[in-house]
């Protein structure tokens, strides 16, 4: 099928990773000339720097890679069970497709997109066979066209003058050549798992499905018990980050040097984003600064930002490296 | 066989306390070692290769946490909150590809577990979480930091089991473990009776097989 398909597509998911595929899925894709897109727990799947490699799809994910999932005509997809947040519109995702899906629970399979061709297996054992048969694609002409998709939409972020989150995922991604990124749940997620290289030395681990806040600074001290010699680093925003702030404890007096990045707006703001777009701009219970209500925003000033992270991270001992008044990016033990 | 027929005449509904049964069973004129339900439990966990335990204490599992005291082979992380716990013991799991363990007591500990495990159960990773529960004379009575919580977790966890008899925890521990990290991985939530691990028994982990793990499992996942 791959072979007679004109538009083929890899849709990599999260099993690739847990089955630990990656290596396997990589010769899969380089033998074939099939591009990938991966969802937001696949990320990793293949090297995020690889040619073949188009983007997160979904709501999150980038243009071309959207724009590559509504135009091919077969998506191979591994690992994923079609979650809302990549589907979108159930009748509108892959028109034009016939689908495979591999996937190791029965249950996973046409329970939100109906597939043309199910198989039920471990990822790595399906992709290990896979090697055996597939047959370089001419895809060249496929190719081109999500280059062109790539180049008229690119991945970016507009510079406005003062630190950004983009100068702290370059940071990252030039500091750390391996390295395991926990982050919370927000918009800080998002930018993360659209920014940050993953690369085959590099993972990155965060709450996908439930979307749990609060998982940023406990997951990045268990990953940091697990793997005492990578550098792990948490990503959390201002709100996920007082969820679970009491773990700064864990983390000081088990000794686990854990980098902790805490993008503060000062809003719940992913919220705030979808009452920016749909709600009129009313911005009910997403201001961390003014309270619930944002009752003071009547030519009254709202009050400091509590709590200050600073000297909150200090009063646990963590160390810390100012970066920016409002970022906080620092070293704890 | 002695201890067969009192298995079956307790799973009819006949019911015998931890200790008579104990009592019975060591007077039932068998040689083996006889081991209680915690320092079953450290064995097994040990067996299992688990290096930490993310744990917090509490009145349901301080027997256990004082076989824990014993040994060192096993490190206890001690986190502050067991939302946060669990997070930890799933990143741990995600991580390293091993199973993450938890140990929490009765009530507010084990209802504390609920956003976590519905996390790594969305997310496909292998946890193995003990949760303390009062005694079986107390159950059904709202007794102190009790609650239902293999009920409570049913829709969020791949496979969750109250340990009623001693004589159970051994190859529900192993079935556990397998259950955990098999197929799509998930979190596995074990409720341990209060009688269960304080009474002593032969039976060791050893005897059990994993492979009983994929067809036995209706049997033994009923709440209460």
């Amino acid at each position: 099928m791959l072979a007679k398909a004109k538009r083929p597509l890899f849709l990599a998911g999260g099993g690739v990773n847990i089955a630990h595929a990656q290596e396997v899925f990589r010769e899969v894709v380089e033998k074939t000339q099939v591009p990938v897109v991966t969802t937001v727990m696949g990320r990793g799947a293949i090297s995020t720097k690889h040619p073949l490699f188009i983007g997160n799809l979904g709501m999150h994910g980038a243009y071309a890679a959207n724009m590559a999932v509504g135009e091919c005509d077969l998506l191979f997809s591994i690992g994923t069970r079609f979650n809302d947040r990549i589907t979108g519109k159930l009748h509108e995702f892959a028109p034009h497709a016939q689908i495979v899906h591999i996937d190791i629970d029965t249950a996973s399979i046409s329970r939100n997109i109906h597939v043309d061709i199910p198989i039920v297996a471990d990822a790595k054992e399906a992709i290990t066979k896979m090697t055996e048969y597939v047959e370089p694609c001419s895809t060249s002409k496929w190719l081109a066209q999500i280059d062109a998709w790539k180049n008229e939409h690119p991945l970016t972020m507009r510079p406005n003058g003062v630190m950004g989150p983009l100068d702290i995922f370059n940071a990252i991604n030039e500091q750390f050549d391996d390295a395991i990124i926990v982050t919370d749940v927000g918009q800080h997620q998002m930018l993360t798992s659209q920014y940050v290289d993953i690369t085959e030395n590099r993972q990155i681990i965060m709450s996908g499905g439930l979307g749990t806040m609060g998982y940023g600074l406990p997951g990045a001290i268990g990953a940091k018990i697990g793997n005492p010699d990578k550098p792990v680093i948490a990503i959390s925003g201002d709100g996920g980050m007082q969820m679970n702030i009491q773990e700064l404890a864990t983390a000081v007096l088990e000794e686990l040097p854990v980098i902790l990045c805490i993008f503060n707006n000062e809003y719940l703001g992913m919220v705030r984003q979808w009452q920016k777009l749909f709600y009129g701009k009313r911005y009910s219970m997403t201001n961390l600064r003014a309270g619930a209500l944002s009752r003071r925003t009547d030519g009254e000033e709202y009050p400091e930002y509590t709590p200050n992270f600073i000297k909150l991270a200090e009063s646990y001992g963590a160390k810390r490296h100012p970066r920016h008044e409002e970022r906080g990016y620092r070293r704890s033990v | 066989m002695e201890t067969f027929s009192l298995n079956v005449r307790h799973r009819k509904g006949v019911l015998c306390s931890g200790i008579f049964y104990a009592a019975k069973f060591r007077t039932g004129g068998f040689h083996m070692k006889q081991i209680t339900g915690n320092k079953l439990l450290v064995k097994a966990l040990k067996e299992e290769g688990v290096e930490y335990l993310f744990g917090y204490p509490g009145a349901c599992t301080i027997d256990i946490s004082d076989e824990l005291y014993k040994q060192d082979e096993i490190k206890i992380v001690l986190p502050r909150h067991e939302q946060a716990l669990v997070h930890e013991a799933d990143a741990y799991a995600r991580t390293t590809g091993k199973v993450g363990v938890c140990l929490v007591t009765s009530g507010p500990g084990a209802t504390n577990l609920v956003t976590g495990l519905a996390t790594a159960n969305y997310d496909s990773v292998p946890l193995v979480c003990f949760t303390g529960q009062v005694a079986r004379h107390l159950i059904g009575n709202d007794a102190f930091q009790e609650v239902d919580i293999v009920g409570i977790t049913r829709s969020i966890t791949k496979y969750g089991v109250t340990v009623r008899n001693r004589e159970d925890l051994g190859r529900i521990i192993k079935e556990a473990f397998y259950i955990a990290r098999t197929g799509k991985p998930g979190p596995v939530l074990i409720d341990l009776q209060k009688m269960s691990w304080q009474s002593s028994a032969a039976q060791s982990i050893r005897r059990t097989s994993t492979s009983a793990a994929t067809n036995r499992t209706p049997a033994y996942t009923s709440a209460s």
